[in-house]
């Protein structure tokens, strides 16, 4: 056998990168709560290198845990004093969303509810009710299917280690997304940074007319400000708010915030209770318009949550009725036309906040499919998708081998060891 | 449709359509250790860099591919060092049975055997001389060999003609005959 026979046999056969570890790169890549969910779910489906075994009539998966993370010490509790910066604009705006149309208000988390009835109504916090479109409670704070529903995939996503979130409303209507996440040192070495006020700021996007993404350079991990799309790079909002940003020697990054600028919500990353449930298709005999296979449906369930984690960066949404009540979308939220783009919801019912999307299933569908949802406590949950946690006929891969996928007690850690690492300062999180 | 962040969507929906190719081909150079960081490193060096992808003429794999290349090169220590640890394939399937009636499944290589006894494989001297190679021409070769990518794919990878390709082929395939 000659040298280059030898080497080509030499080529190793790798498995194909376990779950756990794709999203955490792509959380590396896009942020913690980019909504691209629903994509992965599919190409991995497709592939049959995640799980996708659930037959069809049947409710059939495993429940995934992927590892704890350290809760920090701070709490949604803390959060009041902080949020009274909130201004104008952006208090308008979130207050949309936030107040029912009767005289009780949406549960937010407890500081919004103070922060937006400091700002804007006279209700007292203490007297808010929570809308019961969902029926979900604090004990029962999560939603699953009534009947046998095929699910491609359920999974408790812990969120990324240190994940923080900000979202923030501009005085011009924009959304912008801040969030810190633990990481390496160095994991942001190949960026070209400038100064700007204390901090050092590299910015890049994706495609001309995309959100700019401004990375912060930090010792560790990754702090990022994700700006709306069409906006031009280093706007004058931006470039107001990175002047007014410092990073402690504890790696908090706090900011004397633009005028025009308000902090809508923050928080630090919640579980997340993840279903993509697959429907059947509403097809009329040759309308083609969408096989089954693409008739997904994602519902993102975080109770103690808040839609600064579960609002991918770069997104606008806008208000919308949803359920009778108030709550913000993103994509094709009309009803009316022929075509079918990407719709995503996001709502607060109680203390959980609620993301469904699909590519494909209309927003009418959407709503009349959450409607027939029922609320369950998180060990209902559990149980009800991880009936068949042991499951002996896993195909090598598909993280059958790793003990995280069965054993909800796993505590490995992917926390680098590096420090200072990355925090949100009491003007964003108090 | 309205305010849906279109190129972030086309961005990730890039890393779900190719990450588990570009994982593979890092896995094959560094080791599976390594290879989640080092393939956020080339999705990040990729995504910066995508202005040169819209005017390479490259399919998205062959330009992740080539950044792949890129972004190995800062971890060369690794590289080495999981080349050099790759087990000889003759020996992967040498059965360890506890049956009797299971003799002979690995064919005898007398080869192999005479250059064990003088202490050293075919193998490992492949392997030796792989890893000394000229850095292009072992990214050229392993891309060939192991992501068996075309010439025209390696071309549009690395950005070279292909004949550059052909001929860095050609030299790679020479050198480790005469290193062995």
């Amino acid at each position: 056998m000659n040298v280059v026979d030898l080497l080509e046999a030499a080529r190793p056969e790798v498995a194909p990168m376990p779950l756990d570890q794709r999203r955490m790169v792509r959380e590396r890549l896009f942020g913690a709560a980019d909504d691209v969910v629903r994509t992965t779910i599919r190409e991995r489906s497709a592939s049959g290198a995640v799980t996708a075994t659930a037959p069809r009539g049947y409710r059939a998966d495993r429940v995934r845990v992927r590892p704890k993370r350290p809760r920090r010490s701070g709490s949604f509790a803390k959060m009041g004093a902080g949020l009274l910066v909130v201004g104008a604009a952006g208090a308008a705006g979130w207050s949309w969303y936030a107040d029912s149309n009767d005289e009780a208000a949406v549960s937010l988390t407890t500081t919004t509810v103070e922060a937006t009835t400091t700002t804007t109504t006279t209700t007292a916090p203490t007297t808010t009710l929570a809308p019961t479109r969902t029926g979900v409670t604090d004990e029962e704070p999560v939603l699953f299917p009534l009947g046998l529903i095929p699910v491609e995939e359920a999974v408790i996503d812990q969120a990324p280690v240190g994940g923080e979130y900000v979202v923030m409303r501009a005085g011009d209507g924009s959304w912008v997304r801040l969030e810190a996440i633990d990481g390496e040192e160095g994991a942001t070495s190949d960026f070209d940074f400038s100064p700007i006020g204390s901090i050092e700021v590299a910015p890049f996007t994706f495609a001309e007319g995309g959100p700019w993404i401004y990375t912060i350079e930090t010792t560790c991990g990754a702090v990022r400000v994700v700006d709306a799309p069409a906006q031009e790079q280093f706007r004058p909002l931006m470039t107001e708010l990175f002047r007014g940003m410092s990073i402690d020697a504890g790696g908090a990054v706090d900011a004397l915030l633009p005028a025009s600028l308000s902090v809508v919500e923050a928080a630090i990353g919640s579980p997340e209770y993840r279903t993509v449930f697959r429907i059947e298709g509403q097809t009329d005999g040759d309308d083609d318009s969408g096989s089954d296979d693409d008739r997904l449906i994602t519902l993102r369930q975080v109770p103690d949550g808040s839609i600064a984690q579960l609002l991918p960066g770069g997104a606008q949404p806008v208000e919308m009725i949803w359920l009778g009540e108030r709550a913000v979308g993103v994509g094709d939220l009309d009803t009316t036309g022929d075509e079918i783009g990407p719709v995503a919801v996001y709502w607060r019912d109680a203390s959980t906040v609620f993301a469904v999307s699909s590519d494909v299933v209309p927003l009418d569908q959407l709503e009349s499919f959450v409607s027939g949802l029922r609320a369950a406590t998180v060990n209902s949950w559990i149980e009800r998708f991880s009936a068949d946690a042991v499951d002996s006929s896993a195909a090598p891969g598909d993280g059958a081998d790793d003990p995280s996928e069965t054993d909800p007690d796993v505590t490995t850690t992917i926390a680098p060891p590096c420090s200072p690492q990355p925090s949100l300062g009491p003007t964003f999180l108090p | 449709m309205a305010d849906v962040p279109l190129t972030g969507l086309a961005a990730a929906r890039l890393y779900d359509d190719h990450v588990d190719g570009v994982h593979a081909m890092v896995a094959r150079r560094v080791g599976a250790e390594h290879a989640p960081n080092v393939t956020a490193e080339v999705f990040e060096h990729a995504l910066r860099g995508w202005d040169r992808y819209e005017e390479s003429g490259a399919t998205e794999r062959n330009f992740l591919l080539g950044a792949a290349t890129i972004v190995l090169r800062r971890h060369t220590d690794r590289e080495r060092a999981y080349l050099l640890s790759i087990p000889d394939p003759s020996l992967r399937n040498t059965p360890m049975s506890h049956d009797p009636l299971v003799v002979e499944q690995t064919p005898y290589d007398a080869d192999t055997e005479r250059e064990r006894e003088l202490g050293g494989s075919s193998f490992d001297a492949a392997m030796n001389a792989l890893v000394d190679l000229d850095a292009d021409l072992r990214d050229t070769l392993l891309l060939s060999l192991w992501e068996r990518m075309s010439t025209q794919s390696i071309a549009e990878a690395l950005d070279l003609s292909p004949n550059t390709v052909r001929s860095m082929l050609s030299k790679a395939r020479r050198a480790l005959k005469a290193a062995r």
